[in-house]
């Protein structure tokens, strides 16, 4: 009899010690998982920032509006959000723009001069300074 | 004792399970840190010494000529394959002498430099003196013994040259071949070659070819390692550009260039000539200006004159407002000729008057020799006036005035009124207040003919909800009559002013023109059927202010009637006119659906007159213009067509 006792004993905690393990792994768990998300997501990020680079490659007359051609330089797809002019914001939207590919961005401004050409992206602005002939 | 150690074993559990995840994010943490450094070194190193890079330009080619070997009597072309040039001395002044003249056979019309190989030999040891022929007049630059029987080569580096050969007895020279090669200017294209010359590898993105007017990008993606290059070619001559950049990923390589082709060098007949000619260039007819349609493209004729002593060419070059080159083409001329080049253009999307520029540019200067102006007309269909003061399509109900006794509904695309006012009352209205009628007005609605109840229903124009003046339809049951009245403190004030009895049926149109008068007003009132027209024209005693529309059913039974598309207009809401056109032009207008509304010819003022009766609210309505053998000419859809707009083309 006293065996038996020690027996259901033991497996009793045993029970008692998954249970309690189980419920704490519902506490803590949803909350590392957010943490170790809110990392992956930080890490894509500066990723994102330290591969990417968006060049202005010229900046033109066209149809009397001073426009940029503006390639994505960099390794991963980033965006055009924001064109500066002289630090004066001339344009602003949103254009996807995958590795390589370029696309034309018109300002309503119309003086030819030399500007210094801020381009962003979410992530980071680049600048040149180039003339429009 | 025994719960202590229960809450001991809890906490156990759980400090451990949070320990376990803590470590787990900070071996995460440092695990991105890592990764982030490393991508932040690798992108640094890589960029860091990327981008410098040279540019090499190849714009002449090698060309290749026989040469012609002449005397005062003979002419020969020596070559490999043809048999030897023998050339005897004569006698001057005692003295055994034989002058000879050399020159190329193909000459380029742009060249650098020429070297001339003449291989020869003498049966006696002869003095030569080379010389240069140049305008006529003979330079020495040289001198050379001839050995008997030993053929040499004489190397020269002009096109024309004359050697005189002299010996104390007579003496014979053989000819066996005179070639040419001239670095020549390559007037179709060049080659770019863009070396990397940093120490990193660099990413080639593109290049772009500039001058003020012009730009082209060739695309590319390229690596070039440490010391690699890439060749581009280029399908233009090199003194038509003046920038050349280079994009790599962090920086714009410019790259300015300023290459001048060679003089013309007019090409020498055999033996002779050889001095410098260059053709110049002068616009001496085009159109001064072109007109059309926003849009379209137009042909311009453009001819060139080639003033100059030598033959060339010319870039006929069609310049915008904004600078940018429309279009151009390349003349060739000889010299004291003309040629005529047709461009194409397309002119600018929006209406107006621009100046542009034709340029002709020399292409052996490579600059402009002449320019001239031309007045470019854009022209577009646009609304000139609109005459409609108050509309509606019954599409949703108008958010006008109505009389809180009415009921006006919209279902189906049209309007619904129903007289629900109590006896006596002069009916339900319902009106648009945000427009005061100051002198005529012409007032359109489609309504469908009943003769269900005793209801008068039409136009009104209201001073108020209680007064207004009444223009329309009268029913008795049996007949239709055309009828006027005023309406005073909400009922219908004397007697009505009323047209014979007439029949009709289906939908008709109903038209009225009012006109304030001195003692109150007039109507004249027309109703369109399929049956027939019908008209009536009634004076009342007082004016009214608001356009609308009103339902009065004697009765009180609240008889219903409907009505669709609703003018009231400043000018005949029956037709639309186009004006700006050629006598015989025709105008046609077309519902959403494709369906020919209206048609119509333009009169020898230019204007033609749709009539719109049937539909005159037309939705997203295109409007056609098609010259007199039907082909058409410009057309553009508007939001609204209405009856008594105005529309102008020009």
């Amino acid at each position: 009899m006293q065996g038996q006792a020690e027996v259901i004993g033991a497996v009793l905690l045993l029970v008692i010690a998954v249970a309690l393990w189980a419920i704490a792994w519902n506490l803590f768990y949803p909350t590392y998982q957010q943490a170790s998300q809110r990392l992956e997501r930080e890490r894509l990020l500066a990723e994102k920032g330290l591969r990417e680079y968006i060049l202005v490659e010229r900046i033109y007359l066209k149809d009397g509006h001073i426009c940029a051609w503006v390639t994505n330089t960099g390794d991963v797809q980033t965006e055009l959000v924001s064109l500066y002019l002289n630090d004066t914001l001339a344009w602003s939207g949103y254009i996807d723009l995958k590795a390589g590919s370029s696309t034309e961005v018109c300002t309503s401004l119309t003086t030819k001069a030399t500007y210094r050409v801020k381009a962003c992206s979410y992530t980071n602005c680049f600048e040149v300074t180039d003339y429009v002939p | 004792m025994y719960r202590r150690g229960q809450a001991s074993a809890v906490g156990a559990v759980f400090l451990t399970l949070i320990v376990i995840l803590l470590a787990a994010l900070i071996a995460r943490q440092i695990q991105v840190q890592t990764e982030v450094q490393k991508i932040a070194s690798e992108t640094a190193n890589l960029r860091s010494g990327e981008g410098q890079l040279s540019l090499t330009l190849n714009y002449t080619y090698l060309s290749f000529s026989l040469g012609n070997v002449r005397n005062d009597t003979y002419s020969c072309i020596p070559s490999l394959t043809s048999a030897t040039c023998i050339f005897p001395s004569s006698t001057y002044n005692g003295k055994h002498m034989l002058t000879l003249y050399f020159s190329a056979i193909n000459v380029p019309n742009y060249y650098y430099n020429v070297t001339s190989n003449l291989y020869l030999s003498s049966n006696e040891t002869v003095e030569a003196t080379l010389y240069e022929n140049n305008n006529e007049t003979l330079i020495a630059r040289g001198t050379y013994t001839l050995p008997a029987n030993s053929p040499i080569v004489i190397t020269s580096h002009f096109v024309n040259y004359t050697i005189i050969f002299s010996f104390s007895s007579p003496f014979r020279i053989s000819i066996d071949f005179l070639n040419y090669t001239f670095q020549a200017y390559n007037l179709t294209g060049f080659y770019a070659k863009i070396t990397n010359i940093g120490p990193s590898p660099t990413r080639l993105y593109g290049l772009w070819l500039l001058n003020s007017t012009y730009a082209r990008r060739i695309n590319t993606s390229t690596w070039l390692e440490p010391g690699a290059s890439q060749t581009f070619s280029v399908n233009l001559p090199v003194s038509s550009i003046s920038e050349i950049r280079a994009v790599t990923t962090t920086r714009i390589n410019i790259l300015r260039i300023n290459i001048r082709p060679p003089a013309y060098t007019g090409a020498p007949g055999p033996g002779g000539g050889g001095g410098i000619y260059l053709p110049v260039f002068s616009i001496v007819s085009y159109n001064s200006s072109i007109a059309g349609p926003v849009g379209s493209r137009q042909r311009l004729v453009v001819t060139v004159q080639n003033t100059g002593n030598a033959s060339g060419s010319a870039v006929v070059t069609v310049i915008d407002n904004n600078g940018n080159t429309v279009n151009s083409t390349t003349l060739s001329i000889p010299a004291g000729q003309t040629a005529t080049a047709t461009l194409t253009v397309t002119l600018p999307s929006s209406r107006g008057t621009y100046t542009w520029k034709i340029n002709a540019t020399n292409q052996a200067t490579g600059k402009i020799d002449d320019t001239k102006t031309l007045l470019v007309v854009a022209k577009d269909i646009y609304l000139q006036s609109r005459g409609a003061v108050s509309l509606s399509s019954f599409d949703t109900l108008p958010s006008w005035t109505q009389d809180p006794a009415g009921s006006w509904s919209v279902s189906g695309g049209v309007l619904t009124g129903t007289d629900r006012s109590p006896a006596a009352k002069a009916g339900s209205i319902i009106y648009n207040a945000s427009y005061i009628a100051s002198g005529s007005l012409y007032l359109l609605v489609a309504t469908q003919l009943s003769t269900t109840g005793h209801v008068h229903w039409g136009f009104i124009l209201a001073r108020d909800a209680n007064n207004w003046v009444f223009a329309g339809i009268y029913t008795d049951t049996n007949s239709y009559y055309l009828e006027a009245y005023r309406v005073q403190s909400d009922r219908i004030s004397g007697t009505a002013s009323r047209s014979g009895s007439f029949t009709a049926s289906g939908w008709a149109m109903l038209f009225a023109v009012y006109t304030p008068t001195s003692g109150g007003s007039s109507f004249t009132i027309q109703l369109y059927t399929a049956g027939g027209n019908f008209s009536y024209t009634a004076s009342l005693s007082s004016s009214g202010l608001y356009p609308g529309l009103t339902v009065n059913d004697d009765e009180k039974k609240q008889y219903s009637r409907v009505f669709d598309n609703f003018i009231a207009s400043t000018s005949d809401p029956r037709i639309i006119t186009v004006t700006g056109l050629q006598q015989g032009w025709i105008v046609e207008l077309y519902d959403q659906t494709g369906n020919l509304i209206a048609r119509a010819t333009a009169d020898v003022s230019g204007k033609a007159t749709l009539g719109v009766l049937a539909s005159p609210i037309t939705t997203n309505g295109k409007i056609v213009i098609k010259d007199a053998s039907g082909n058409t000419i410009i057309q553009k859809t508007f939001t609204q067509v209405v009856g008594g707009d105005t529309y102008a083309y020009g």
